[in-house]
């Protein structure tokens, strides 16, 4: 009895992984995309990813199979987000007044100096892509989040209610705001590109 | 040059982009936005900032960033506890006091029955050795439920010479004295 009933427990572990393993398979791309557009950077986007991967997998047995996982993984990314966000700032507030600027320009710098090394398509999207990340990157947190999903994930305001377990007028509210500093920071990009 | 909407109308250009207001709403919005030069830029550029974060593009991560995730995965699901075990069982097993013991409880159980079932093994016939086979077989019937284990000594007894005796005074009732 003993053993029977250890094996089958092992196999259903094994079966468990491997399910988590193709589900995760299956939507690398939305969550790399969300991961990277919260955190701006690939460094702590994949940070972001390997943590909320692991919560995940701890707890995949209370994810409804079935249900969506590619919005259930974007739950914890995003939350993981804000929370390691909210963190930091408390530590940010301290060093305020140094100014940060010219280090994050070395880094840019560096990471451009290393794009030759990247196939063609990577390095065009960067310069593509430049100015709307850098606009995102200068929201704060919980505004981001609420962009990110509604204007690049696809999520509806209810959905990003649920999500991040705040009322809906909340939603409304951030996405208005964040949109709306956005729109300051992007005027001319986006018009150049998108206003007819 | 920046728009700078009203303040009202200001607020709800967002939603009213996304057709997420009430119809009333969508109506009021929609004749301000007639007459207000600011409001209308405004919204423009707010569509044009919408339409910038969706066309961007899909990022794409390290090469060997996707395996080292899996591998991940496999590393940390070895010390996860099998599905449907609940936890508090699982860390008692982590933690040794189930497992071992449990398979020890088992062979100590084992071991207790069979002791029992030679202890309580008749060695002769039940003290009052039954007079006729139906009640002997009735009885070995009882005391084979009772110790289910004991049964094939039961068994031995009963083809036994021990088991001679009992069957004599059947002989007995038939009238023919030996
Ligand atoms: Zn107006």
């Amino acid at each position: 009895m003993g053993p029977r009933r250890s094996e089958k427990a092992s196999r259903s572990a094994l079966e468990r992984t491997r399910l988590f393993e193709d589900l995760l398979r299956q939507h690398e791309d939305q969550i790399y995309r969300l991961a990277y557009r919260l955190t701006g950077n690939r460094d702590d986007a994949q940070d972001l990813i390997q943590d909320s991967v692991i919560d995940a997998l701890v707890s995949f047995d209370r994810f409804c199979i079935g249900s969506r996982f590619d919005r259930w993984m974007q739950r914890i990314i995003t939350n993981n987000f804000i929370d390691r966000h909210r963190a930091r700032s408390k530590v940010k507030v301290e060093s305020l007044d140094q100014p940060t600027g010219s280090e994050g320009e070395d880094e840019r710098t560096l990471e451009v100096a290393d794009v030759t090394t990247d196939p063609p398509q990577i390095l065009e999207q960067r310069a593509l892509d430049e100015p709307v990340q850098r606009a995102l990157d200068e929201l704060q947190a919980e505004y981001r989040a609420v962009v990110v999903l509604s204007d690049i994930e696809g999520y509806s305001y209810q959905e990003i209610a649920t999500m991040l377990r705040v009322p809906i007028g909340t939603v409304r509210s951030r996405l208005n705001r964040g949109r709306n500093i956005l729109r300051e920071k992007l005027a001319d990009y986006a018009r150049q590109r998108y206003r007819r | 040059m920046r728009f700078r909407p009203c303040d009202w109308v200001g607020e709800h250009l967002s939603a009213y982009l996304d057709e997420a207001l009430s119809g009333r709403e969508m109506r009021q919005v929609a004749a301000h936005l007639i007459t207000c030069h600011a409001c209308r830029g405004a919204l423009d550029d707010l569509r044009a900032t919408k339409q910038a974060l969706q066309g961007a593009e899909m990022p794409r991560p390290a090469p060997d960033f996707w395996p080292e995730v899996y591998a991940q995965v496999r590393q940390k699901s070895v010390s996860l506890p099998a599905p449907g075990i609940s936890r508090s069982t699982w860390r008692a097993q982590l933690a040794g006091v189930w497992t071992v013991p449990r398979a020890l409880a088992t062979a100590a159980a084992m071991a207790a029955m069979l002791l029992l079932s030679i202890l309580t093994r008749p060695t002769a016939p039940p003290a009052s050795a039954p007079d006729d086979l139906g009640e002997f077989i009735a009885q070995h019937a009882q005391h084979s439920t009772a110790y289910p284990l004991s049964d094939w000594s039961r068994m031995m007894f009963i083809g036994s010479e021990a088991n001679a005796p009992a069957t004599v005074p059947v002989a007995d009732e038939s009238g023919n004295a030996p």
